[in-house]
């Protein structure tokens, strides 16, 4: 009886309520449109959830029948439950009754007509209360009242307060207050919360006993998803990495994948760079396959891009590691599983949260550019000076510049040489084109709740965030929107349904990218000497010629051939727009028909658009040269076009299982699922190019008067599979899991598209066996496991249909009269026997929860092994095709990781908990098709990320030391003093790449390892009363990075750019700086015999980074009170606010390549969140 | 109620799970390509077939004979510097400062090595035992043209198309690399052809031959596309068919192979064809001091030129190339300057009229006309608007601030276009002359001169329309100078003479390595690449400032700049033993040893 009562017992929400309330706060939110029409959803819910008992009738025909069975039965025809006290109210007299369409208070009315009691109705609780408290027992009866709140100081409704082994009870109303009368002193109150850990409190003499309730739970009782179905965390087998939404939530986060940055051990996160339009890179435990292979990502159980979701939606995540944990999800989780589970409603009153947060964003920029132009004129003098005798810029210029210097006007920045306009001042470059501080503004509102059949949860989110640039209209500019509404109706007590909205749209507008020397990029290559804009002189040749030249004052500056500046492209070129638009439906049903089985269906659909457009309209920039004729050229933008490509995808995800737990035979526990899963997808993809715009103004392909082109491409995959998990349980100690599917794939040729993934798993609780009692009160948990398992990769890419052999239809750029022509190529050869490459794991694990569970951690060691992945055979050149892929290449990857966490209370007001995580991975080739040993192929035994290179002796400090040194002109010519030794390590007198075969290196060796080792999480938090400061470092212990020194606009080494750093100036050899870094001042140009890959220049990538600090206030509760919210928090959270690593300047930690694409950033937030 | 829903529940979910293995769902066919069974229709698939294959012989990677000013689709390192005209950087005529030119710089001076493992530039690709994605390509679409509903004569025109790329390629290949795998259907991962060793040369280029004649046969005169350019018709074929057999004539007169005239005799026979026959002749309109370059000159379009016979067309948007607008200093040497014969017909060294070079202008007093239209003369500053500029003095070497600097101080004018010189990366349509009718005549007159059957009609209709084209004294037959310079040579005067017209003529067009190659001249490789004279007066008047960069050598007395002097390049070498070929690469030969090295590698 009691049990049906929490079952059932939920808080009352009067629709009335509810829009009286939104009258109240309109002037608040209403800016907020989107909003409206969730509001009007809620509405309709809570007015249907509301008025049960008015709308609810009823017929009864009992004779000589106890009002106990009268009522039974009212339970039994409806949804209404009662609670009574036995011994107060008499319940076994017999009644004879007939009623026919009634309400349930007219019942009770004809019911207990001349009983001297009343009755409550709360929603669908009725509690029945003798008012005459009847005769007074011995013990002296006492009231009690109080307040039930949840661990933020929200008031509770709708928690049940029971006085321990009676039925006398009640439930704590819309603040969360309850009073109960003729309460023993020696009784002990129940109160039960769903979801909740119950809690008992003695009455003693207590009058007032206020209770707060843990909003999570924790530790042991901890339930994880684990796909396709729930695990109590104790009894999971497999590798398994969890992370809620208490973790997520304390960061200013814009997407997923920073909030689960460093979260989870050996959950990589990366990014290409700080630009929120580029997708996340996501790596569980390492390198998996030489053809790539990602995690498989599931939103409430779909595919879905974790990029596009709100990450304030997020309600926790969890990361199947290993086969043992993710052999549901067949060939696709070779490589991990991440599951992310969005927030319900939860039940309770109706929550309405708004947030924002206002942040400044900072581009982090290592590069310091010298900005005095003479200093910068003069180093590349004394660089060209040791290049070539002789200097770069002559005495007439250096003079000029030295005017300007001394005397900076407007006058003194130009001259005119032969013709030739020369500029003598400082450009400032970075300063102008690239501001200090940006902004970013996030706003979310969600309104969530529950009552006893109905939960949604509505959430509407907005992000903005621009660019770098100073020119503000020009800027970049980022937008991202999102809706979900999930709601879920339980339409008889074992029919439940469930339906979910997702609506995720991005927009992004960024100055189309014309030639990296003229975009972003640029900052790092424009030297500050160099003219930005035709200037506004008296003259220019000879006095009066001003007018001649009037037309080009203020236009973009042309230097050289192409050299340009990136001004005139952003102020006056064309756009890279996108917009995208995700939209997912899902409509689920849950019955569960007889006691324990549940059987689950879903059906999800998505539409997935993605429009680009991306204009290259015409610039013109004007020759620095007076006498050019023509003076305005086109620079980059020669070739003007606006090109268009539409993306429409669409998919279609069903998913159904069935489950059975057998839990009441003694000592036993049997449960088992069985599955199906079918997905499919539409890709629709097409483009149109219109050449030659007919002005800049209007960008539309109509527009357009040169050439157009058209093209397009469509495909199909399906997926589908059978899947199975048992778990058998005995004593609750000894636990053995299998897992697995039988998984097919549209990608593969009819005789190979299917595989069998199966998987074991087993765990041992040593805590639970008797032997192990003793140390109960230190030991709350201790467990093993070990699991192996099975899966397959079918990560293929784009490469919808890899074993059929096709034509392909391409655009010919050899011109046949005019224009692009279709071609059609023969056949490629395919290989008929394509399959999986299959994945093997084993992990052997270890958790433990000791010291009253304050101390929880987690072991995991394991081996996954790659086999038969694709790898390109080769065979002689003479094929004349591309040889198909054969599956013939193995890896190895071994690693382990560790989470552990502490929290405790110090007194009432302090508590605190940390979170530290830990993990590593290595990754060698087993089995590799390398005939020559080419050392930059994979061979076998090769660990993925070294570097080769040669080893640095030194610097040449004097020409007869080389002399003596082996001979380097394998890499370059004219070897002096200041430049690269390499050391001879073959002693064969030269210095060369040998073979570049692992037989013969050369003088190449191995010189470090790019892959990052002993990844780390660091994240204490400390509470105190209201306040709450939460950090989180995150870094790598071991990695090495070279940067690279082939290519040209490579900044970090000394004169490779046209700007310069400042520490070319001090870390450059010469005479009076010998033990520099850098070698003797170069002009790099084409030569790159100092910047070759070696040993000298290999950083140390290891980093430690302050990911985040946060401090928050949490408003009190009077306070919230007055503004009439029920909790209000005010906080200051920092992102990436502090980093320190071995790497020179500017090359940033999380960078591959010194990318001036797009900064990464620091991020200060002021962040509000009020709920009512 | 609940039971019929229960078990309409669990019917729907072993429904499904039977359903589930169900197979057809999973077959998924392509939505958006053709396959095999559909294709080789109609003529249109023929011809869009074969569009593809002049997609494949334009790409630098599979082969030379197409891939003209530089290939669009392709923005590798090599992206300005496989224009035509600097395959001389790999010969005495032409020297070049980008490091992206290295490889042809270190076939001039003779340190190329084999090359290993994967340590492959992009450049050296293009020297590479490969392109056999064009051979496959075109065995394929022989195989299938059979299928299509057409005429024979229809098919046979496509066929030919691709035949005669077959031949050219293969010829192209001999000549670097001698024997060659003869391929003629398409391979597959086990087929015994991919571990072969090469097919002799005879036969090979017996099979060349038959099919150059077989595409001269079916070839239409004309495609109907109104003198576009593109597609090869039957006078290209011709046309190609002479430059072939005069190249393995000659090969073998001076190699010591049989069969010389054999070759000599087609090559003759071809050109002699065209001359009668073909619509073509040279480009004059009476400007006999700008008419020899100025077909180089254009922008973009040589549609009309009646000299020029196949050319590749560049269009912005479409394809373009870098060729005009990198200026790294390429620029002519003293060798291919001091070559130019004086008015009277005589060589400098012989001539009365020969000014020295004292003086920079001197040069070019009393020279062959080309001479100045290859190389800039200071005073036509203006009128090529050189370097965009109106204000510098020329010539300006290395190093010297300001205007447009060459390594030699022989700047080449023969291609400048101020346009395309200073338009931005990326937007050049400079078109590249793959065959012109010069060469035709060039090739008749050196093949007939070869077989001994040279009369003064034959330079008549050859030669000397070159040299009146320019204003130029004719060769006489009965007063052929004797070049002291070449009297070691081992060949006659009139040989002599007829050399240095084809190096003078189509200087900068690609052609004096392989030249050089088929004459066994490869020792003139050994002669570094010197300059324009660079002593103390020239440095007075050029450099005053004292920046110039180049380096100097005294040749017979005289100071002149030594271009690649204290480089890698700077003493050259040719290895009569092995450097007439090509090394095979090993990446080739470990995975198909049976193909073998040449000799000497």
């Amino acid at each position: 009886m009691l049990n049906k009562h929490y079952k059932t017992m939920k808080k009352n929400c009067s629709s009335d309520g509810l829009f009286n309330y939104w009258t109240f706060r309109r002037k608040l939110i209403l800016k907020m449109k989107l909003v409206v029409i969730l509001i009007c959803i809620i509405g309709l819910t809570g007015s249907y959830a509301s008025v049960y008992s008015q709308q609810t009738k009823l017929d009864l025909n009992v004779q000589k029948t106890s009002v106990k069975d009268v009522l039974k039965q009212i339970e039994d025809q409806s949804e209404f439950s009662f609670m009574y006290n036995a011994s107060k109210v008499d319940v076994m007299r017999e009644i004879d009754l007939k009623v026919e369409k009634c309400y349930v208070e007219d019942i009770l009315e004809k019911i207990f007509a001349g009983e001297d009691v009343s009755y409550k109705i709360i929603e669908r609780n009725i509690i029945i209360i003798p008012n005459n408290n009847g005769s007074t027992t011995n013990q002296q009866q006492k009231s009690i009242s109080g307040k039930v709140t949840d661990s933020a100081g929200g008031s509770l409704p709708g928690v049940s307060v029971v006085v321990k082994g009676t039925t006398t009870g009640t439930i704590t109303d819309t603040t969360g207050n309850y009073s109960l009368s003729n309460v023993s002193p020696n009784a002990s109150l129940l109160f039960s919360f769903i979801g909740m850990k119950t809690q008992e409190i003695a009455v003693e003499n207590k009058s007032t006993i206020n209770v707060t309730f843990a909003e999570e739970t924790v530790g042991i009782e901890e339930v994880v998803a684990i796909g396709y179905g729930t695990q109590k965390k104790v009894n999971i087998t497999g590798a398994v990495g969890v992370a809620n939404a208490e973790r997520i939530e304390s960061r200013p986060i814009v997407s997923a994948g920073q909030a689960l940055q460093g979260l989870i051990p050996n959950l990589n996160v990366t990014f290409d760079n700080g630009d929120p339009s580029k997708s996340t890179n996501y790596n569980i435990r390492g390198i998996g396959s030489i053809n790539g292979g990602n995690p498989l990502i599931l939103v409430d159980g779909i595919p879905m891009d974790l990029d596009m979701i709100n990450p304030n939606d997020i309600l926790n995540v969890s990361v199947l590691k290993d086969a043992g944990a993710a052999a549901v999800y067949g060939a696709r989780a070779a490589f991990g599983v991440i599951l992310v589970e969005t927030k319900k409603g939860k039940l309770g009153k109706i929550k309405i949260t708004m947030n924002t947060e206002q942040s400044l964003v900072q581009p982090i920029f290592y590069m310091n550019v010298v900005r005095d132009p003479y200093v910068t004129a003069s180093a590349w003098n004394d660089a060209a000076i040791h290049t070539t005798g002789t200097p770069a810029f002559d005495d007439v210029y250096m003079a000029g510049i030295k005017n300007w210097v001394n005397n900076p006007t407007e006058q003194n920045a130009w001259g005119v040489r032969n013709g030739v306009l020369e500029y003598y001042g400082s450009n400032d470059y970075q300063h102008k084109l690239v501001t200090d501080y940006t902004s970013q503004q996030k706003y979310d509102i969600n309104i969530s709740g529950a009552t006893e059949r109905a939960s949604y949860y509505v959430s509407g989110g907005f992000l903005n965030k621009p660019g770098y640039f100073r020119n503000k209209e020009k800027n970049i500019q980022f937008k991202q929107y999102n809706l979900l509404a999930k709601l879920d109706f339980k339409i008889f007590d074992w029919v439940s349904l469930d339906e979910k909205i997702s609506v995720n749209s991005v927009s992004n507008d960024a100055p189309h990218n014309y030639n990296d020397d003229v975009s972003l990029n640029s900052v790092a290559r424009v030297s500050p000497n160099l003219a930005i804009y035709f200037p506004d002189l008296p003259y220019y040749i000879t006095p009066g010629d001003h007018n001649k030249y009037a037309q080009y004052i203020g236009m973009g500056a042309a230097i050289g051939s192409g050299g340009n500046t990136f001004f005139p492209y952003l102020e006056h070129g064309g756009r890279t727009t996108f917009s995208t638009d995700d939209i997912w439906l899902t409509q689920g049903i849950t019955i569960t028909p007889l006691k324990g089985l549940k059987i689950r269906g879903d059906f999800s659909f998505n539409k997935y658009y993605r429009n680009d457009q991306d204009v290259a309209s015409k610039i013109e920039v004007v020759s620095m040269n007076l006498l050019s004729n023509p003076m305005i050229s086109n620079g980059f933008s020669a070739d003007d076009y606006i090109k268009n490509s539409s993306n429409k995808n669409d998919y279609y995800v069903f998913n159904t299982y069935a489950e059975y737990t057998l839990d009441n035979i003694k000592d036993h526990y049997l449960k088992g699922m069985v599955g199906f899963n079918q997905e499919l997808g539409h890709n629709n993809y097409f483009w149109a190019q219109g050449k030659s715009l007919i002005t800049p103004l209007v960008t539309d392909l109509n527009a357009t008067i040169g050439s157009q082109t058209v093209g397009g491409s469509k495909s199909e995959v399906a997926l589908r599979g059978l899947f199975y998990r048992l778990n058998y349980m005995y004593k609750d100690k000894y636990l053995l899991e299998f897992n697995g599917r039988y998984d097919g794939t549209s990608r593969f040729p009819k005789d190979s598209r299917f595989g069998f993934f199966p998987s074991v798993s087993t765990g041992w609780r040593i805590s639970q066996e008797p032997f192990m009692s003793s140390a109960k009160n230190w030991l709350d948990d201790l467990k093993i496991r070990a699991s192996y398992g099975e899966l397959g990769n079918q990560m293929l890419g784009n490469n919808y249909y890899p074993y059929i052999s096709s034509m392909d239809r391409s655009m010919s750029v050899y011109i046949m009269s005019s224009g692009q022509i279709p071609v059609i190529s023969p056949p490629g050869l395919v290989s008929p026997s394509l399959t999986w490459e299959k994945v093997a794991t084993t992990n052997y694990g270890l958790d433990f929860t000791i010291l009253k569970q304050r101390l929880n951690a987690s072991f995991d060691l394991y081996t996954r092994d790659t086999r038969d992945m694709l790898m390109n055979a080769t065979y002689s050149a003479l094929l004349g095709a591309t040889a198909p892929k054969a599956n013939a290449a193995s890896l190895r990857t071994n690693g382990y990781e560790v989470a552990i966490s502490w929290r405790d209370k110090i007194g009432q007001d302090w508590s605190y908990n940390i979170n530290l995580t830990f993990s590593d991975n290595q990754t060698k080739i087993t089995k590799y098709q390398n005939k020559n040993g080419a050392y930059n192929d994979y061979y076998i035994g090769k660990k993925l990320g070294e570097i080769w290179g040669y080893k640095t002796e030194g610097i040449f400090q004097t020409q007869d030391e080389v002399t003596n040194h082996a001979d380097q002109t394998y890499i370059g010519t004219n070897w002096n003093p200041g430049d690269i030794k390499y050391e001879d390590l073959n002693n064969d007198g030269k210095i060369n790449k040998g073979g570049g075969i692992l037989s013969d290196p050369g003088d190449m060796t191995r010189i470090g390892n790019s892959s990052p080792r002993w990844a780390y999480g660091f994240n204490p938090n400390i509470r105190y009363k209201n306040w709450t400061l939460d950090f989180f470092f995150q870094g790598l212990l071991k990695r090495n990075f070279m940067p690279e020194g082939l290519n040209n606009n490579q900044s970090f080494y000394p004169y490779n750019t046209e700007g310069i750093l400042d520490y070319y100036l001090t870390e450059s050899w010469s005479e009076t700086n010998r033990n520099a870094y850098f070698y003797a001042p170069y002009l790099a140009g084409t030569d790159k015999k100092n910047t070759q890959d070696q040993s000298r220049y290999v950083q140390n990538g290891a980093y430690i980074r302050l990911r985040s600090l946060s401090l928050k206030y949490n408003l009190s509760e009077n306070f919230s009170k007055k503004i009439g919210a029920s909790d209000a928090n005010i906080y200051f959270t920092g992102l990436n606010l502090w980093e320190h690593s071995g790497m020179h300047r500017p090359l940033y930690i999380e960078a591959d390549q010194i990318g001036q694409e797009y900064y990464y950033q620091r991020i200060f937030t002021l962040g509000v969140s009020v709920s009512f | 109620m609940k039971d019929l829903f229960i078990k309409i529940g669990l019917l729907c979910f072993f429904g499904i799970l039977v359903y589930g293995c169900n197979d057809q769902f999973l077959n998924r066919i392509p939505l958006d390509q053709i396959s095999e069974q559909t294709f080789w229709q109609s003529e249109n698939d023929l011809k869009v077939y074969n569009n593809g294959l002049y997609t494949l012989a334009g790409d630098w990677r599979n082969t030379d004979i197409l891939s003209g000013n530089f290939e669009g689709m392709y923005s590798g390192t090599m992206s300005s510097h496989s224009a035509i005209w600097r395959w001389d950087i790999m010969s005495d005529n032409m020297v070049e400062s980008n490091s992206r030119t290295n490889y042809m710089r270190n076939v001039r001076a003779g340190i190329h090595t084999v090359r290993s493992g994967t340590d492959w530039g992009e450049a050296e690709e293009r020297m590479s035992y490969g392109g056999w994605s064009l051979v496959r390509a075109i065995n394929v679409g022989l195989a299938n043209y059979d299928k299509a509903s057409v005429t024979e004569e229809v098919r046979d025109k496509y066929a030919g198309e691709a035949r005669l790329l077959r031949g050219w390629f293969y010829a192209q290949k001999v000549t670097h690399f001698g024997n060659v795998n003869w391929l003629d259907k398409e391979l597959n991962i086990d087929s015994p052809e991919l571990n072969s060793p090469r097919t002799p040369r005879d036969q090979v280029m017996d099979n060349v031959l038959a099919d150059l004649e077989f595409a001269i046969e079916k070839l239409p005169n004309d495609w109907g596309d109104g003198g576009a350019p593109g597609r090869i018709n039957k006078w290209v074929a011709i046309g190609i068919k002479s430059r072939i057999c005069l190249f393995e004539g000659t090969w073998r007169k001076y190699h010591g192979l049989a069969n010389a005239n054999f070759w000599l005799q087609k090559s003759a026979e071809a050109a002699k064809l065209l001359i009668e026959t073909g619509p073509y002749s040279l480009y004059k309109t009476g400007d006999p001091s700008h008419d020899y370059n100025a077909p180089f000159r254009v922008l973009s379009d040589l549609t009309g030129n009646p000299e020029i016979m196949y050319w590749k067309k560049y269009q912005m948007g479409v394809v373009i190339n870098n060729a005009g607008n990198s200026n790294h200093e390429d620029s002519a040497t003293k060798s291919i300057v001091d070559d130019y014969l004086c008015s009277d017909g005589l060589p400098i060294s012989l001539s009365p009229l020969y000014k020295g070079d004292v003086n920079f202008e001197d040069l070019f007093m009393n020279r062959d006309p080309r001479l100045r239209q290859t190389v800039l003369h200071p005073a036509d500053e203006h009128y090529y608007n050189f370097g965009n500029s109106a204000s510098y003095t020329y010539p300006r070497v290395s190093g010297i601030i300001g205007g447009v600097t060459s390594m030699t101080g022989y700047a080449i004018i023969k291609y400048y276009n101020v346009i395309t010189a200073t338009n931005s990366w990326g937007s050049d349509e400079t078109p590249a002359v793959i065959m012109r009718y010069a060469e035709i005549l060039l090739n008749y007159a050196e093949a007939t001169a070869e077989l001994g059957t040279l009369t003064q009609a034959d330079l008549d209709i050859s030669i000397n329309k070159l040299r009146d084209r320019v204003g130029m004294i004719h060769m006489n037959l009965n007063n052929i100078p004797v070049d002291p310079l070449y009297v070691n040579d081992g060949v006659s005067p009139l040989i002599v003479e007829i050399r240095r017209e084809r190096r003078v003529e189509l200087y900068a067009e690609g052609f004096r390595y392989d030249d050089l190659l088929r004459w066994k001249q490869g020792k003139k490789l050994e002669i570094p690449s010197y300059g324009m004279r660079w002593d103390a007066a020239a440095r007075a008047k050029y450099d005053p400032a004292g920046t110039a960069t180049v380096k100097t050598s005294i040749v017979s007395g005289v100071e002149y700049i030594d271009a690649y002097k204290g480089t890698n390049w700077g003493t050259p070498k040719f290895d009569e033993s092995k450097h007439y070929f090509w090394p095979i690469e090993l990446s080739v030969l470990s995975l198909a040893p049976e193909i073998g090295q040449n000799p000497n590698w």
